[in-house]
């Protein structure tokens, strides 16, 4: 089965660390996953306040263009799109014959049973590619305590099975910190309407990985990320993608990782 | 591909309307992006044969039409991408699940498990209750331009009210509204960048970066600036797709236009 990775916006600005610790993750194992050729944003929050098609378009596009295979994502709004998309049209007919039409405009069409939306998390957490990751990694015997943090989209509505993230971090020689807040939300796109309500709600979130002894707060959303980084407190664990810590465990240098110098 | 028509297929119905078009003139259309796109299938035979999907033929009717009232293809271009749907999407009105809303038995949580109800105007049971008493007023009200979509309320939720896709819908039918939040112009911006480039690029603005606009006018240029350990960096925004034409054109026959 065909491989692809959708890298979305942010890999293009803002995320270009999780872009290359992503990447360099998939050279590191060996796997061979192409990045989707002429991939189209997502649709993000905004979809939200459009007709359904719209968001369904935007999401299916990229569907269509794997044409078969499964679509590797990160970014876990990227992910609640792309999956609802999947859902959706594999139930409603009537919408896939309309999307299918307008993909034909350029050349393209959608078969929902022949492409499958896949989170990273569930992706490494599949038992060939876990073996293939315990065996890379470098043991070091100090296993640094990290945070796990879904947010909202990995956990709700299309929520991942329990546990990836604190099995990677595991296996891959991390201390996992028992986090009570992992599902929890980061606030979004608040930051939009400069409210004060996001700095709490980071503070809270920081505060609780803290207290559970994290040296670092693993994420995998750039949103997540960005907001907890600028809106957080400058004291206490640092937040950093979850690639970037595996990368880290299979002794990939830092730059590779879009880690810069000092910043661990 | 259930209906899909070859070339020769759709020649020959424009013949039997009295057209006459020749291969090479319709694969030339396809070219120009006039037409849509072929697919490829393999013949039982062993060759390979296009098809176009039935909308093809339609469009095709109209270019010659355009065409005969003397426009220049460059004109028919324009027109054709200017061109609403037939069926526009009828304006929804009212909120399909009336009754999951009436199930609303006003316990409150939704404000409460809310990470960012300080920020509304109302909690999500109140706008509920609003929408319920009185739909035009629920318009004026903050909370659906808020709400994040975590899905919190609705995890939470003992009636299992839809109140993600309520609040969905609160934003869609007053998109056009008078101007109750600065997210409204978020959004604004987010599409037209989108139908710029079909990537997104706004992140920057939304996170106290900066974008920076450096050419205005039919040349925008936009960057955005991002602090790191080695001073600020200057980001250019992500490529466009190759073929943005018919993407913007997919996107407004979706129902979405750029403004």
């Amino acid at each position: 089965m065909r491989l692809f990775y959708y890298p979305g916006c942010a890999s293009q600005h803002l995320a270009r660390d999780l872009h290359q610790a992503v990447e360099a993750l998939f050279s590191a194992l060996e796997l061979e996953i192409a990045p989707l050729e002429d991939w189209n944003c997502c649709g993000a929050r905004e979809v939200a306040g459009e007709s359904p098609l719209v968001g369904l378009l935007l999401a299916a596009r990229n569907l269509a263009l794997v044409q078969e295979g499964r679509l590797i994502v990160t970014c876990s709004l990227c992910y609640h799109n792309l999956k609802l998309a999947e859902k959706e049209l594999s139930r409603d007919r009537e919408s896939l014959r309309q999307l299918n039409d307008l993909l034909a405009e350029e050349g393209l069409s959608y078969s929902p049973d022949s492409v499958r939306v896949s989170h990273l998390l569930e992706f490494l957490c599949e038992k060939d590619n876990l073996s293939r990751l315990v065996s890379e990694v470098k043991r070091s015997g100090l296993r640094t305590p990290v945070a796990p943090f879904y947010g909202c989209f990995l956990s709700r509505p299309f929520g991942l099975e329990a546990g990836l993230m604190e099995k990677l971090l595991d296996l891959s020689g991390f201390g996992v910190a028992a986090n009570p807040l992992k599902h929890h939300c980061c606030g979004g796109h608040l930051p939009r309407t400069d409210s004060p309500v996001i700095k709490e709600l980071c503070g809270r979130l920081i505060y609780s990985a803290g207290r559970a002894g994290a040296r670092f707060l693993g994420v995998c959303c750039p949103v997540c990320r960005l907001n907890l980084e600028l809106y957080g407190p400058e004291e206490g664990p640092r937040v950093l993608y979850v690639p970037q810590l595996l990368g880290l465990k299979l002794g990939l240098p830092p730059a590779a990782l879009g880690l810069e110098d000092g910043e661990l | 591909m259930e209906g899909w028509l070859s070339i020769e297929e759709i020649l020959s119905s424009l013949a039997a309307r009295g057209h006459r078009v020749s291969r090479r003139t319709f694969l030339y259309y396809v070219q120009l992006g006039l037409l849509p796109k072929g697919r490829r299938r393999g013949q039982p035979s062993g060759g390979v044969k296009f098809f176009y999907p039935p909308s093809a033929l339609e469009r095709l009717l109209k270019i010659l039409e355009l065409k005969q009232k003397g426009l220049r293809l460059k004109e028919i271009r324009e027109v054709l991408q200017e061109e609403r749907p037939e069926s526009e999407p009828s304006r929804e009105k009212a909120f399909p699940e009336r009754e999951a809303l009436e199930r609303c038995s006003l316990c409150g949580i939704c404000g409460g498990i809310c990470p960012v109800y300080e920020e509304m105007e109302e909690p999500p049971w109140q706008v509920v209750r609003i929408y319920l008493e009185s739909p035009e007023r629920a318009a004026e009200i903050n909370t659906p331009w808020i709400c994040i979509g975590c899905y919190l309320c609705e995890e939470r939720c003992p009636e299992e009210v839809p109140l993600v896709s309520f609040m969905n819908f609160l934003r869609r039918i007053n998109r056009e509204g008078p101007r109750i939040s600065p997210a409204q112009e978020w959004s604004r911006l987010f599409w037209n960048l989108l139908f710029e480039r079909g990537r997104s690029f706004d992140f920057g603005a939304v996170h106290a970066y900066q974008i920076s606009l450096l050419r205005e006018g039919p040349e925008r240029k936009l960057a955005l600036k991002i602090r790191g350990a080695e001073g600020v960096r200057q980001v250019s925004p992500p490529s466009p797709l190759k073929n943005l034409r018919v993407f913007r054109r997919m996107l407004s026959l979706a129902g979405r236009s750029s403004r």
